[in-house]
């Protein structure tokens, strides 16, 4: 039966380094270090922004360096998003062989995992526009994804029970987004899934369902690991040249920008 | 005394999913496209085909046909998912409508 590698490392205090080693690995896994891998993890207050964002233009910055919230530039695109310790994220990275369309791969198949578990916790869940999932009409999960480094790669976050007071207060909510959503404020649209389900819910919960969730599509077993030494050294590089500095954080930096981090990466990547 | 000839435009295009940033930065003197940034939460196969975007419109005459050209080149053989390169185009050309330029 196909393994499922799962790690459940995470630096909720430093989320310069829980993006760095989302990165990490992710680029292990594409080097064929490590085997396919589904990491379950948490920030605590941050905002994550896209690959193609603008700081300044999607996050009140003054607003969260004053509420503590760091701000974070993933390697995925797509939306910005709040953490907190009441937000579960997932990442997968994933090799697969004969996959003719990766797109739908990532976004109509590899999703199929994240809904699963949704469903073993109760929630009757779909998925709209592309890469939201919906629970009774309110968001509670987004996924981005990327093929990049020769590797499926998707991630995503479930509120279950975040702070969505401080996610309105810094989270900039376009004027032309509105328009096409009939709301007024951004936090009447997601929603905590522990309040869409009426009940509490706990990170080990959550943790087991995605676990679960995947195994069952992917048909693998899983077992929990430690991060690999590779992992450790590749995601200290990221942090100390890339995911700790705002040329990548704020500036929208390509990762052809960061050439002697790349370099260094050779040595352990190649 | 340093008289600047560059002038700055903006535009923002919602896509079905994604809102696409245009900022340009247009020489005066020469009317070509000094400098160009797009950003916003869309999605695009290789993820790198941005940047050499923007490095395609970089020097490019004001000119609606020019920059539709330039823009459908670029994006040839990338993946958008919830947006089209028509979207692309309308946002560089909605930024350089500020600019006097017309289709």
């Amino acid at each position: 039966m196909r393994e499922l590698r799962v790690l459940l490392y995470e630096t909720p205090h430093d989320p310069y380094m829980n993006l760095a080693f989302e990165e990490a690995f992710t680029r292990v896994r594409a080097a064929d270090l490590t085997c396919d891998t589904l990491r379950i993890w948490r920030n605590d207050r941050a905002v994550v922004i896209g690959y193609f964002q603008e700081a300044g233009a999607e996050v009140k910055l003054a607003e969260a360096e004053k509420l503590g919230i760091r701000v974070v530039r993933r390697f995925t695109g797509g939306g910005a998003v709040y953490h907190d310790l009441g937000n579960i994220n997932f990442a997968l990275a994933i090799k697969a062989e004969g996959v003719k369309d990766p797109i739908s791969y990532l976004y109509s198949y590899l999703i199929g995992g994240a809904l699963r578990a949704l469903k073993l916790l109760g929630a009757s869940p779909r998925l709209e526009n592309v890469n939201d999932i919906v629970v009774n009409q309110r968001k509670v999960s987004g996924v981005a994804a990327s093929t990049r480094w020769g590797v499926y790669f998707l991630h995503g976050c479930i509120l279950v029970n975040a702070d969505l007071t401080a996610l309105a207060k810094v989270l900039r909510v376009p004027k032309e987004k509105l328009r096409d959503k009939g709301v007024s404020e951004v936090k009447y649209r997601v929603a905590n899934l522990s309040e869409v389900l009426g009940r509490e819910l706990s990170y080990r919960e959550l943790v087991k369902a995605l676990v679960k969730g995947y195994e069952e599509l992917l048909k693998a077993e899983s077992y929990v690991d430690l991060p690999s030494k590779e992992e450790v050294r590749v995601a200290q590089l990221l942090y100390e040249y890339k995911y700790s500095r705002n040329e990548w954080n704020l500036y929208r930096a390509p990762h052809s920008a960061f050439k002697n981090l790349e370099e260094k990466l050779k040595e352990i990547l190649a | 005394m340093h008289v600047s000839h560059s002038l700055a435009y903006e535009a923002v295009k919602k896509a079905r999913k994604g809102l696409i940033r245009v900022k340009i930065v247009v020489d005066e003197r020469s009317r070509r496209i000094a400098d160009v940034r797009i950003t916003g939460d869309f999605f695009m196969y290789p993820e790198d085909a941005l940047w050499k975007l923007e490095d395609e419109l970089r020097g490019a005459a004001l000119d609606a046909s020019e920059v539709t050209a330039k823009v459908r080149r670029a994006l040839e053989g990338v993946r958008l998912v919830g947006s089209t390169p028509e979207d692309f185009t309308e946002a560089v050309l909605a930024a350089l409508r500020g600019a006097g330029v017309r289709e």
